[in-house]
């Protein structure tokens, strides 16, 4: 259902603060350079002995310590759930990138939080060292007084945790840290699940209910059960020796994603009023747009159909026509089903122009972050439409033939004359959103 | 403003599948929570619990390729789901092909899927008995489902609504152990008046009554254990004697649509969502909020966000809260104590069905809309959700009467 709304009478939603966590770079001018220079964070794992999988590669945040983010007084399950010492570290930079420090303004302050988070990491040790783990009702001892043992967390190492970490972890720990008062809302929304906490918190500020907010993603399915979860869906690129190239989406010879880690937090800022402050505005939110394919649990339909209805909400949403798009960051995972199904829904929607704009996938660069893709994939987008360089596709050389647009496989091109942009997120499941943004009037 | 109306409802609890019933039972007295040491075979601490009984999705969604891939979480949001939209007498592939329906839900803690983990955790223990990750990765992922993943992933329950009844609308998937699915309630109704969507099926679902779930909630504190527990004493809301909640499961989803929607159709509007309140919890740990975000929320929801709360009445028939014989109970009890008149009754459903926590919101409202039908002149109900939440909501629903809505 895609209707077109009049902007005039609406509050504009400007991006004031970008925070990226990402492979191939922590910071807005490290992100940047990772992205014009084409560097792809993809390596061999190194965060856990991964040598007995099928899959031995990923996207890793390199050089953040989760201990130096967030001190010694969290507990080791936190530390290990390395999404929530991502997303602190993107707050912090957004902040600062927004404010000049790393709080909100004292008129900020119920800012909301929307934070897109992937799977808890399973803490398999755990269970492991239960020794009660085998034990049937019948085989218990009971000790005097009717109390039984051995008690369900003998031999489990001490923590406030057990098995995983809350999912809402990262965005309490945000909102404690950064004195947050407004709202705070973890989407789990899987592989779309930054671009929807960002698509709700930029209506929730155009709607009026906020003034300011905080949105993004973060994730690390970079862990054991993470990696070997995704092995059992087949959902990975098993091309190991690739290492750096083997996300290649849009490729003919592409087999699967690789995993990333990352975060990315924005700061979304009701436009006025960050005009009034003089404030550097990245780039214009124009619209949002989900849908659901409510078509099958293992694959998108190949024509992208849901995907297709997004991409128009979205356009609609922003009062944008598709014929003034000039750049898709596409969701290009470098899996067999999604990019012939992407390239089929951006050509239906774009009509003939499609050809003639450019589309890159940032996955070929940092891998999938998941529940991070779609908050780092927004900054990138902004950053692209604010430096007016489109950000390439790399490691693709051969085209596979259902894929016939142009996916920037030369490096990063300037374009200078790009004012619309839209990014794609689609998910596990059939969940889709696409957001919609601008080069902000006069930058 | 828009009004949205509530114009189907469905849900399982384990005291029932029938709004009104499942009211009439906890007006009775009737409890769900009983003390299990045994989950499906694997040994637990006593603790309080509140299965939902006898639930075969088989027999409850027919025969389907999609079950395999079902969590019982998914199961029950899409049996609840269903029986919303067949109380609205409403397909949502009639509405736009379904393009025109939204789903906005909060989905509780991941599905653990012990038996698979454990499987996988026997079969990568090294010769020292050490979990070993090459040999995890060689061995322990041949003993798991494949499709393991398909039942774990956060956001399948409402995938599994949208494909089960062809809904292809805005949506989103929320973690909830409570008040976030409220939030998930301002999303659908936002969308409802921002025009993104003609009907928005609401809900909460919650399904992890299984090992882990169990010890992961004894760790945190939120879930009391030992043998000394009995039914009796836990579970028993606002009584400073109780043990400690009782851990539940279950769903709830609630069809809203614009009033002039439901009429246009000639659906029977059953009762309107007349205010939304949420407030940070402030708590970076699994903590209950405090008195002053839950006062906070109940005042957003009530329409009075910059004043301090009233008793002064505001024709609010009852409250359902969400105190659930923890600790905590004495910060909503002290709440409330602020913002509503001493006369109102109070009605704390999770004393007979447990906490399904992210269902609970839900739950109540399904339940709140029972009572509006049961008594439609009585007035307006709260429905407060505060509990270890993140984000404490409250949700205000009033009679369908002309000028019910905000």
């Amino acid at each position: 259902m895609s209707h077109r709304v009049n902007q005039s009478d609406r509050r504009r939603v400007v991006i004031t603060g970008i925070g990226p966590v990402t492979p191939i770079g922590v910071g807005l001018e490290a992100l940047l350079d990772g992205i014009c220079s084409g560097r792809s964070g993809i390596g061999p794992i190194t965060l856990f002995d991964a040598s007995g999988y099928e899959v031995r590669i990923a996207a890793e945040v390199a050089g953040v310590d989760p201990r130096a983010i967030l001190g010694d007084a969290e507990p080791e399950s936190v530390l290990r759930d390395r999404k929530i010492a991502h997303a602190v570290l993107a707050t912090r930079l957004a902040l600062t990138d927004a404010f000049g420090a790393p709080k909100l303004p004292a008129d900020a302050r119920h800012a909301p939080l929307h934070l897109g988070i992937g799977l808890e990491v399973l803490l398999l040790d755990h269970l492991a060292a239960s020794e009660s783990r085998r034990a049937r009702p019948e085989e218990r001892a009971t000790v005097p007084g009717g109390s039984e043992a051995p008690s369900a967390f003998a031999g489990v190492p001490e923590d406030e945790h057990f098995l995983r970490v809350p999912l809402d972890r990262a965005a309490r720990t945000i909102a404690d840290r950064f004195e947050l008062d407004g709202p705070v809302h973890s989407n789990v929304g899987a592989c779309v699940a930054g671009a929807q906490a960002i698509g709700h918190a930029f209506h929730a500020v155009r709607r009026g209910t906020a003034d300011v907010a905080l949105a993004g993603g973060a994730d690390s399915m970079v862990n054991p059960m993470g990696l070997g979860g995704f092995t059992l869906l087949s959902a990975l690129s098993t091309q190991n020796e690739l290492g750096p190239g083997a996300s290649r989406p849009f490729d003919r010879r592409r087999d699967g994603l690789v995993l990333g880690e990352g975060a990315a937090i924005l700061v979304l800022e009701e436009r006025d009023r960050a005009l009034a402050r003089g404030a550097t505005i990245h780039a214009e939110l124009r619209g949002y747009g989900t849908s659901l394919d409510a078509h099958r649990v293992t694959a998108p339909p190949p024509d992208g159909e849901g995907a297709q209805r997004a991409m128009r909400a979205a356009l609609a949403d922003a009062s944008v026509d598709p014929s003034e798009v000039d750049y898709v960051n596409a969701h290009g995972t470098s899996t067999p089903q999604n990019d012939p199904s992407e390239t089929a829904a951006i050509k239906a929607v774009l009509g003939a122009r499609a050809r003639q704009i450019p589309v890159s996938s940032t996955k070929s660069q940092i891998g999938h972050t998941i529940a991070a893709a779609g908050a780092i994939e927004t900054a990138v987008t902004a950053l692209a439409l604010a430096r007016g360089i489109v950000p390439p596709t790399i490691n693709t050389t051969e085209l596979d033939p259902a894929c016939d647009l142009d996916y920037v496989l030369d490096g990063s091109r300037k374009l200078p004359s790009m004012r619309i942009a839209q990014t794609d997120s689609f998910g596990f499941g059939g969940q889709n959103a696409v957001l919609v943004l601008a080069k902000e009037e006069g930058a | 403003m828009t009004a949205i109306v509530v114009t189907g409802v469905g849900l399982i609890t384990p005291l029932g599948e029938e709004p009104a019933a499942v009211l009439d039972a906890l007006d009775r007295g009737e409890r769900a929570v009983r003390i299990v040491d045994d989950l499906a075979g694997e040994a637990v601490p006593p603790v309080p619990l509140a299965p939902v009984p006898d639930f075969d999705p088989t027999t409850k969604l027919g025969r389907s390729r999609s079950l395999k891939y079902m969590s019982r979480a998914s199961a029950f949001a899409v049996f609840a789901a269903r029986r919303a939209l067949a109380d609205a007498d409403l397909d949502p592939r009639a509405i736009d092909g379904g393009d025109a329906v939204g789903i906005f839900a909060g989905h509780g803690m991941t599905s653990s899927e012990v038996t698979d983990l454990e499987a996988i955790v026997g079969r990568s223990m090294d010769e020292h008995g050490a979990l070993s990750m090459p040999k995890l990765g060689r061995d322990g992922l041949r003993a798991a489902n494949p499709l393991l993943s398909f039942r774990i992933l956060s956001n399948m329950p409402l995938c599994h609504v949208a494909m089960d009844r062809g809904v292809r609308g805005p949506n989103a998937a929320l973690h909830s152990l409570g008040g976030e699915t409220v939030a998930a309630l301002a999303d659908a109704v936002d969308a409802l008046r921002d025009g993104r969507a003609r009907v928005a099926l609401w809900g909460g679902v919650d399904g992890q009554l299984d090992r882990a779930g169990v010890l992961q909630l004894i760790r945190q504190g939120q879930l009391p254990s030992g043998a000394e527990l009995t039914d009796v004493t836990s579970a028993q809301p606002f009584d400073g004697d109780s043990a400690g909640r009782a851990l539940a499961e279950g769903a709830a989803f609630l069809v809203l649509e614009r009033a002039e929607d439901a009429a246009a159709r000639g659906a029977r509007p059953r009762a309107t969502i007349d205010g939304i309140g949420l407030a940070p919890a402030r708590t970076t740990r699994l903590r209950s909020a405090k008195p002053e975000p839950i006062r906070l929320a109940i005042a957003r929801a009530l329409g009075q966000p910059d004043q301090p709360p009233s008793r002064s009445e505001r024709d609010l028939a009852g409250v359902f809260s969400s105190a659930c014989g923890d600790g905590a109970d004495r910060f909503e009890e002290r709440a409330l104590a602020d913002s509503v008149d001493a006369a109102v009754p109070i009605t704390t459903t999770r004393g007979g069905l447990g906490d399904a926590l992210a269902a609970g919101p839900a739950i109540d409202a399904a339940l709140a809309v029972a009572a509006i039908e049961r008594d439609p002149t009585a007035g307006r109900r709260l429905i407060v959700s505060a509990g270890a939440s993140a984000t404490v909501g409250a949700a205000l629903l009033a009679p369908p009467t002309p000028g019910g809505g905000r």
